[in-house]
């Protein structure tokens, strides 16, 4: 999977935490190239090992990013079947091609039902648009 | 509206990071109010940062013999010594639930507001520099970092020189000087600064305490009511210090980012350009500047600060390089921006050769790498 950097997809459905999921068999996920923007450059990315169960909200990695240190926190519940080794070793894959070589798993979803929680493109790019009125009300930032 | 102020002094390092850790937690989940923390650690330890290698930033040996122990945060940046003359600052609040990080990115803006008004008013100029420290003239005086909970909660953390023995650090950190001698004590000298320093007085850490706690009270429009931690808080403290913070397999864990080094040397009219850099993968860890041309101290200290955790693409580095040369243009003396511009890349190129080789030449948050010559 290898879309072009910096898009909203209709094939993908998203969170409120900037992840992209895309759900076939199992589901793909990743940060979305706004995501990644709005964290900067990412310096260390830590994933949790492949068989681990989580549940939609829970911790499931951690990223760092200046000295911002967050969690990545799982879209849906699942468990963890693929996780990208070549991100973790290099972290700007996610900065530069977080649609493709920057994925970070891949999941076996516990509930489909949970894709209802989710975003569709329209709406996503909706909450990005007011996401960014807000900002712009308050520029006072700190990390590029 | 009532924050919470707590004042506690020479903690240990487990202790210290697990209040932090579980005071974000509980504020998350709205378990605990919000709360002002303004403590010192026992005198010292090495404290790296959350996905740093122990073994690349610490001298490990010097810490084991010298009784210094050595912990992780859970925030990010550089390794630094902590003690009673270094203030801890942990603002630890509620995140807003979802896209926590632009609400911290909201906030860390206030947070460094209530520090810098709070030195303002000792007189010390001080300012936010980007990303992540507040400076004097260059020089760095407070290293900050933000943590987001799993519940929400967002710890603020920053580590304030009060005072500093440089040697100290230079034994327990891992530097790129391979002896250690006044020269080498007073390069770092010039890259940071302290509070008495700034002040030429030795000014009591209760002063600074008062007038930090004065700052944030006045940032964040809040009363500040002096207090401790609850019973059970200090449980939950105490839980989390023994499960991870006491735990070596949290300690010593290990990145599958890899550091690396490189260097270059430029010969120019004014003189000769020697840069190291230090990366963690494709981001720049640290950058030194030295050579034989004459430039301010402040000025050099301030280009290498805004390389510090930046990307490493040639053109982003250029553009950076840039913005300080058009700011301080009479400090660097006739040395032009294209050639600091080329040594700098040319070094970070030499660096990503390396990369594989995993050769780290490691640093500290307030000292500078070296590296080898190529």
């Amino acid at each position: 999977m290898q879309p072009e950097k910096g898009a909203i997809h209709d094939d993908l459905f998203y969170d409120r935490n900037d992840f992209w999921i895309k759900i076939t068999e199992a589901a793909l996920i990743g940060l979305t190239d706004a995501g990644q923007g709005n964290i900067g450059d990412i310096i260390y990315l830590e994933l949790v090992p492949v068989g681990t169960v989580v549940r939609r909200g829970e911790r499931c990695g951690s990223i760092e990013s200046g000295k911002w240190v967050g969690n990545l926190l799982a879209p849906v519940s699942g468990v963890i079947v693929e996780a990208n080794r070549d991100a973790e070793a290099d972290p700007h894959l996610v900065n530069a091609d977080p649609f493709g070589r920057g994925w970070l798993y891949r999941m076996e979803l516990a509930n489909r039902n949970e894709t209802g929680l989710l975003m569709d493109s329209g709406a996503y790019r909706a909450w990005s648009e007011e996401r960014i009125r807000l900002e712009e009300k308050n520029p006072q930032g700190w990390i590029d | 509206m009532d924050w919470r102020l707590v004042i506690d002094d020479g903690v240990t390092a487990s202790f210290g990071l697990a209040a932090d850790e579980a005071l974000a937690a509980r504020v998350g989940a709205g378990a605990s109010p919000p709360t002002l923390r303004l403590y010192t650690y026992q005198s010292h330890c090495a404290l790296v940062g959350r996905f740093q290698t122990v073994e690349n930033e610490v001298r490990a040996d010097y810490c084991k013999a010298n009784n210094i122990p050595i912990n992780r945060r859970p925030t990010g940046g550089g390794a630094i010594i902590m003690g009673a003359d270094q203030l801890g600052v942990a603002l630890t609040m509620p995140g807003r639930g979802e896209d926590t990080y632009s609400h911290a990115r909201e906030l860390m803006g206030v947070f460094s507001e209530g520090l810098v008004r709070g030195l303002n008013t000792l007189g010390v100029g001080a300012r936010f520099h980007r990303k992540n420290d507040i400076e004097v003239n260059g020089k760095k005086l407070v290293g900050l970092g933000v943590y987001c909970a799993p519940s929400g909660g967002l710890l603020f953390h920053a580590s304030m020189l009060v005072d500093l023995d440089i040697a100290l650090m230079l034994r327990v950190l891992n530097t790129p000087f391979e002896k250690l001698s006044d020269k080498e004590i007073d390069t770092v000298a010039g890259r940071i600064t302290t509070v008495r320093r700034e002040t030429e007085s030795h000014i009591t850490l209760d002063e600074i305490r008062r007038v930090v706690a004065d700052g944030f009270a006045s940032a964040f429009d809040v009363n500040l009511i002096s207090s401790d931690f609850t019973a059970e808080e200090r449980a939950e403290i105490a839980t989390l210090e023994r499960e991870k913070y006491l735990s070596e397999d949290w300690v010593y864990q290990t990145t599958a980012v890899p550091d690396s080094n490189g260097s270059a040397k430029i010969k120019t009219p004014a003189g000769l350009i020697d840069v190291s850099v230090t990366m963690a993968g494709s981001i720049i860890k640290a950058v030194f500047i030295g050579g034989d041309f004459f430039a301010s101290e402040n000025a050099v200290a301030d280009l290498e600060a805004s390389l510090r955790w930046h990307a490493s693409q040639p053109q982003k580095v250029a553009v950076t390089i840039e913005r300080i040369f058009q700011s301080r243009s009479a400090e660097f003396n006739g040395i032009l921006s294209q050639f600091l511009t080329e040594a700098v890349q040319k070094a970070i190129a030499r660096a990503r050769t390396a990369e594989n080789q995993m050769r780290a030449e490691p640093y500290g948050c307030y000292v500078n790498p070296g590296g080898q010559d190529v």
